[in-house]
């Protein structure tokens, strides 16, 4: 649940909320049917939404390594599932807590940018299909805050051809 | 042609595993912490560590080191099961199979996530069979009476030292080279061959730099 609201719950002995902090709480129920809308339309459409997304990346890099466009898809479908996540509980450190640093690691490690800079324009194009506005607008800042994870340029690690088992 | 139905097909994708808020669970009333599997964690206060170091060396003087250093090759042994187990069956892929990198990163996290601080690894003397692994933020390091003289990480060296044994299938030791209670940067600890490290243990009981040591062991 939203952190602020969370934070409101904690001191009813103390008093009752002033009206700026039940308007929060208003405003966050008023916009609860439209994010369990939006979080029930993902979750019964990622299959549909990814495979169109995963035709326009094949389609669009034909030389690029399949194993590069899993890697990429299979990130696509974290960052959908943890935004709806967070969208679900308006919480702007739920992704910053629990999954973005991996993304960050991840992709260094699988050296997927080529793929990861087409990832997003296609995904909103196929999300804005689906999404009503106001739906778009509750998930935006979520899947905004990965998509500037994903336009950064990693350093490639070389570290990444290496197998435990030869270490020693 | 790729199918995403063939890349959902257990509807679970590996994410950040150790990620601290889904990776430690509590219970208030029954005064538990557990993991995600549900296995029990053990929650250290600083005064027992404080109050280890002190008890030790009373009792075994400067065999503390080395009593620590037994007690984490214990430790470790464990460690590297538990991991062992949570990596391999949230990931799918056995341990010996995972790229170094993948390794690296879900250790890093595990060692962060338990508490122990943050690690980091340096395979720049990979090609001479040693790996040097640096460490900031120890509990171990913090809790040292001032007075201690070498470097007091001890236990993580054993935990270290066991669990890249059985990583790795040969027996490995670690040798401590830098301390935080010695006011270096962070804890550095070198891994490799037991008979390549014997003369660096004289070095770091000599008080000799971390690039000293590493400059003898790669001559």
């Amino acid at each position: 649940m939203t952190p602020v609201i969370e934070s409101l719950f904690d001191e009813a002995d103390s008093r009752y909320l002033k009206p700026p902090a039940l308007k929060e709480v208003t405003t966050y129920v008023a916009s609860l049917n439209e994010r369990v809308s939006a979080y029930r339309l993902m979750r019964d459409r990622e299959l549909k939404i990814m495979q169109t997304v995963a035709d326009q990346l094949t389609a669009s890099l034909p030389n690029e390594s399949v194993s590069h466009i899993e890697q990429t898809l299979k990130m696509a479908i974290l960052i959908l599932r943890h935004s709806s996540m967070a969208m679900l509980m308006e919480d702007a450190n739920y992704l910053e807590e629990r999954f973005l640093p991996y993304l960050r690691e991840i992709r260094e490690i699988h050296a997927t940018e080529s793929v990861d800079t087409l990832l997003y324009p296609a995904l909103r194009n196929q999300l804005s299909q689906l999404f009503n506005d106001r739906q778009l607008n509750l998930l935006t800042p979520y899947l905004d805050q990965a998509q500037r994870v994903l336009i950064v340029n990693p350093v490639s690690a070389d570290e990444s051809l290496l197998t435990v088992s030869g270490m020693f | 042609m790729i199918s995403v139905a063939d890349l959902l097909t257990q509807n679970t994708l590996p994410g950040h595993y150790y990620s601290s808020q889904a990776y430690v669970r509590g219970d208030l009333e029954m005064g538990l912490l557990e993991n995600r599997q549900g296995d029990r964690l053990l929650a250290i206060p600083s005064p027992l560590i404080e109050s280890i170091y002190s008890g030790l060396i009373r009792e075994t003087g400067k065999a503390t080191g080395l009593v620590l250093f037994n007690c984490g090759r214990w430790w470790g042994k464990n460690f590297y099961r538990r991991f062992c187990d949570e990596v391999t069956g949230y990931y799918e892929t056995p341990l010996v199979d995972m790229s170094m990198a993948e390794f690296l990163q879900c250790l890093r996290h595990c060692w962060a996530t338990h508490g122990w601080g943050k690690l980091e690894f340096d395979q720049s003397h990979h090609q001479r069979g040693f790996l040097v692994i640096r460490t900031t933020a120890s509990a171990f390091a913090q809790s040292v009476p001032a007075d201690y003289g070498v470097p007091a990480c001890s236990l993580e060296a054993g935990v270290l030292s066991a669990f890249f044994s059985q990583l790795v299938g040969r027996d490995l030791h670690v040798v401590q080279t830098a301390c935080e209670s010695l006011g270096h940067g962070n804890n550095t600890f070198v891994v490799g061959m037991q008979q390549r490290l014997t003369r660096a243990e004289l070095m770091v009981e000599g008080l000799q730099t971390h690039e000293q040591i590493m400059t003898m062991l790669c001559a």
